[in-house]
C-alpha cells in the first residue's frame, strides 16, 4: 500500500461520519455534564454577553501581558472564518440539501461546549515565560494536564505543525491565487506578495499577528456583508421560506424536497454536521493556540470568547446558507465554485466581490495558521525553530498560487483531521478540570494556575 | 555616634545604659509628628524636651511621655551640653522612668502616635466620668501625639486608653493616598459589599496604611470591603449583586480611594 492510498483511507476515517458523531458527542458531554449550559441558561447567556460583547469597549485593555482577550479572539477568528464559510457552506447545501443547515446548527450548538473547553484549558495550562510571553494550546493542556499521556500533546503538535503548511498555507495561498489570477494578477506576483506579507506579520510574533488579525477580521466581516448584503436584499422576501425549508428538510428531506431531488436524511446529517464541525474548527484544537495568548484573570472568561468566536462563525455560515437556499440555485446542482459564480452573478459587483472576499478570507486564515504551526513547532523543537519555520511557511506561501504539491496537500488535510483525535480525547479526560474551573468562576473564586 | 530605634531598644533601657556609661551628650529622638531630646552630663539626665507642632513638654513630664514611646529613631550626639536644666538628676530619674514604664505597660495605645483620633462607629450608650468627657470633647481629629503633649501625659494616656477601649474613640492612620481610576470587572459569585483589586495595588495600599481599610467608590460614594485578587491590574472586581446595586457595568471607569 503506497502512502497516498494509506492517506486516502485515513482521510475517510478522520472526516467520516463516525468521527463527526464523536465530535458531536464530545461537545454534548461538555455542554451538558461539564459546563452545564442548561443549569442556568439565561444566566449563562447573560454572562456570556457581558464577558464578550459587553467587554468590547475594553478591547484595548488587557490584564497586562501581550495581547487582549479580544485580540486573541480576532486571531482565532482570522483562522476560523475562511473559504469554508463560503464555498464549503455552498458545498454542504449542494450535498445535503437545505436540511443540512439544521444539522450544521446542531454541530455549532454542541461545538460551543468544545470551543469553550478548549479556550478555557488553553489558558489554564499555558506556560508563562520569563519575558512575559505565553504559549498554550492543546499540546500544552494535553502534556501538562495528562502527564501520563504526554505523548498526546506531542502528537497534536506534530499534526498541527505539518498541517499548517498544507491546509493553513498552500491551500489558502492557492485560494488567493485562484481568486486573484482571473482578475489579471500574475500567480508569481500573488505568491511574492503573500510570502512577504506572511513573513513580515509572523516575524513580529503574536503581537503583530494580533494587530493584523484585528484589522483583517473586521475587513472579512465587512467584505462578507458587502458580498451578501445585496443578495439578502434581492432574496429577502424568500428568507422565511428558506428557513422553513431548512426545518422541514432536516428530518424528512424526501418529503420536503421530493424524492427525485435525491437528498437523503443521512446526506443532510453528514453534510450539515461536517460544516457544523469543521467550519468553526471546534474540536480540532487549533483556535485554542490563539486563545491561550489572551491575558485574562480567569480561564473561563476566555472560554466565553470561544463561544463568541463560534457565534460569529455561525452567523457567517448561516447567512451564506440561507441566501443560497433563498436564491433557489441549490436545486441546480453542480460544484461549489459553479454555485458561487451563479449566486454572485446576481451581485451588482459581480464575481469581483466574491474573488476579493475569498482572497481576504484565505489571507487571514493563512497568517493565523502560520502562528499556530509555529507554536506547535516551538513546542516540539524549542524556540530555535521559530525563524526556520517562518521562512519555510513564507516560501510555501509563494509556491501556493503557482499550484502543484497536491499530494502534500492531501496528506496535510488528513493531518489536520488527525489533530482532532488527541484533542478530543484530552477534552473528555480533562472535562472535570473544565467543570471545576466553571464552578469556581461562578463562586467568585480566583484562578489558581497549575504548577 | 550611637543610633537606632526604640522598637529595638526601649527608651528606659536606653537612658539607663547611657547613665551607666556616664555619657555626656544629646539623645535626639524622632517619631512621626514628634521630636524629643534628652541631655546628659556625666551620666546624669539634666534636660528633657518633647515637641509636636506648636506644643512642648519639658522635664519629668517629658520623660513620662517618652517612656511610652514605642517607635522612634534615635541618635546620640556626644559632648553636646544642655541649654538649661529641667531635671534634678540623681536616682529620681531612673525611678521616675521605671514608674512611667510600669504605667505605660498597662495601657494599650496604638504604637504609632501619628494616628488620628475620631469618634468610634459604635452606637451603644456608655457612661463616662467628667474627666473623660472633657478629653473627649477636645480630641476629635487630633493626633495621639498632639493629645498627649499636654500637662499630665500619663493621665491623658489613661483616659485615651479608656475611651479607645470602650470604642468611644478610634485611632486611625491619616491617609494621603490619591484616588486610583479602575475599570469595573464583574466577579460572578455570591455575596455583596466586597471589592477586589489587583494584589500589587492592595499590597501598596496596605504598606502605606498599615491598618485595616475599606474602599470608597466615586462618584457613587459607596464604601466597600476590599480584598486582593491576582491578575486584575487596572480593574476593580465587583460582585454581580453590587453591580446591580450601584448601577455599574463592565468596563465603567470608577475612581477608588482607600479609607480607614
Amino acid at each position: 500500500m503506497d502512502i497516498l492510498t494509506l492517506n486516502e483511507g485515513l482521510n475517510r476515517i478522520v472526516y467520516g461520519f463516525p468521527m463527526k458523531l464523536v465530535f458531536l458527542l464530545v461537545g454534548a458531554y461538555l455542554v451538558i455534564f461539564r459546563i452545564r449550559w442548561f443549569s442556568a441558561p439565561f444566566r449563562m447567556m447573560r454572562v456570556s454577553f457581558s464577558e464578550t460583547l459587553g467587554a468590547i469597549r475594553e478591547r484595548a485593555y488587557g490584564f497586562g501581558g501581550q495581547i487582549t482577550p479580544f485580540q486573541a479572539t480576532m486571531v482565532a477568528l482570522s483562522a476560523t472564518i475562511g473559504t469554508g464559510h463560503l464555498l464549503g457552506m455552498l458545498a454542504a447545501v449542494l450535498l445535503g440539501g437545505p436540511g443540512a443547515v439544521f444539522w450544521m446548527w446542531l454541530g455549532y450548538f454542541f461545538g460551543t461546549g468544545t470551543k469553550f473547553a478548549e479556550a478555557t484549558l488553553a489558558v489554564h495550562y499555558r506556560r508563562r515565560f520569563a519575558d512575559g510571553s505565553v504559549s498554550g494550546g492543546p499540546m500544552y493542556y494535553l502534556s501538562r494536564g495528562l502527564p501520563r499521556l504526554r505523548f498526546l500533546g506531542h502528537l497534536f503538535a506534530f499534526f498541527a505543525a505539518l498541517s499548517a503548511f498544507g491546509i493553513g498555507n498552500l491551500s489558502q495561498a492557492g485560494a488567493v491565487g485562484g481568486a486573484l489570477v482571473p482578475l489579471g494578477a500574475p500567480p508569481a506576483l500573488v505568491g511574492l506578495f503573500l510570502a512577504l506579507l506572511v513573513g513580515v506579520v509572523l516575524g513580529g510574533g503574536i503581537v503583530r499577528v494580533a494587530r493584523f488579525a484585528q484589522v483583517v477580521v473586521p475587513l472579512k466581516l465587512l467584505l462578507f456583508l458587502v458580498a451578501v448584503g445585496p443578495l439578502l436584499a434581492l432574496y429577502g422576501g424568500r428568507l422565511l421560506e428558506a428557513l422553513a425549508l431548512v426545518f422541514r428538510a432536516a428530518f424528512s428531506p424526501e418529503a420536503a424536497l421530493g424524492g427525485a431531488a435525491g437528498y437523503s436524511l443521512f446526506a443532510a446529517i453528514n453534510a450539515g454536521l461536517g460544516r457544523g464541525i469543521f467550519a468553526n474548527e471546534a474540536g480540532l484544537g487549533s483556535a485554542a493556540i490563539a486563545h491561550a495568548q489572551a491575558q485574562v484573570d480567569h480561564p473561563v472568561r476566555q472560554g466565553f470568547w470561544g463561544v463568541t468566536e463560534m457565534f460569529i462563525s455561525f452567523l457567517v455560515t448561516s447567512l451564506t446558507a440561507l441566501t443560497f437556499i433563498a436564491s433557489g440555485l441549490w436545486q441546480e446542482g453542480g460544484s461549489a465554485a459553479e454555485a458561487a459564480q451563479a449566486l454572485f452573478g446576481a451581485h451588482p459587483l459581480g464575481g469581483v466581490v466574491l474573488a476579493l472576499t475569498v482572497a481576504v478570507f484565505a489571507l487571514g486564515t493563512m497568517v493565523a495558521w502560520g502562528f499556530y504551526g509555529e507554536e506547535a513547532a516551538a513546542f516540539l523543537f524549542g524556540e530555535g525553530i521559530r525563524w526556520p519555520y517562518r521562512l519555510t511557511f513564507a516560501t510555501l506561501a509563494f509556491v501556493g498560487p503557482l499550484g502543484g504539491l497536491e499530494a502534500f496537500l492531501a496528506i496535510s488535510d488528513t493531518l489536520n483531521g488527525l489533530m482532532a483525535i488527541p484533542n478530543l480525547l484530552g477534552l473528555v479526560l480533562l472535562g472535570g478540570v473544565v467543570g471545576r474551573l466553571v464552578y469556581g468562576f461562578f463562586r467568585g473564586e480566583p484562578w489558581v494556575p497549575p504548577r | 555616634m550611637l543610633s537606632g530605634n526604640l522598637a529595638e531598644f526601649p527608651f528606659p533601657s536606653l537612658v539607663g545604659a547611657l547613665m551607666q556609661a556616664g555619657r555626656t551628650g544629646r539623645l535626639f529622638l524622632r517619631a512621626p509628628f514628634l521630636e524629643a531630646e534628652v541631655y546628659l552630663r556625666g551620666g546624669q539626665p539634666l534636660h528633657a524636651r518633647v515637641q509636636a507642632g506648636g506644643r512642648a513638654l519639658e522635664g519629668e513630664e517629658a520623660l513620662d511621655l517618652l517612656a511610652g514611646l514605642r517607635r522612634a529613631s534615635f541618635t546620640f550626639e556626644p559632648e553636646v551640653l544642655p541649654p538649661h536644666t529641667t531635671l534634678l538628676g540623681g536616682l529620681a530619674v531612673p525611678a521616675r522612668l521605671a514608674e512611667a514604664q510600669a504605667a505605660w505597660e498597662k495601657l494599650n495605645l496604638p504604637p504609632d502616635w501619628g494616628y488620628v483620633l475620631r469618634l468610634g462607629p459604635g452606637g451603644g450608650e456608655v457612661e463616662l466620668p467628667p474627666e473623660a468627657l472633657g478629653v473627649l470633647a477636645q480630641v476629635e481629629g487630633k493626633r495621639i501625639a498632639e493629645v498627649l503633649l499636654a500637662p499630665g501625659p500619663l493621665r491623658l494616656a489613661r483616659v485615651l486608653n479608656t475611651l479607645l477601649g470602650l470604642g468611644v474613640l478610634e485611632a486611625v492612620p491619616e491617609l494621603a493616598l490619591s484616588p486610583v481610576s479602575l475599570l469595573v470587572l464583574p466577579i460572578y459569585g455570591p455575596g455583596t459589599g466586597v471589592a477586589y483589586v489587583d494584589e500589587p495595588l492592595y499590597a501598596e495600599w496596605a504598606r502605606a496604611i498599615r491598618h485595616g481599610f475599606r474602599l470608597r467608590l466615586n462618584p457613587s460614594g459607596a464604601l466597600m470591603e476590599v480584598r486582593p485578587r491576582p491578575g486584575i491590574p487596572g480593574r476593580l472586581g465587583l460582585l454581580e449583586e453590587d453591580l446591580r446595586r450601584l448601577r455599574l457595568r463592565r468596563g465603567d471607569k470608577v475612581e477608588v480611594v482607600p479609607e480607614v
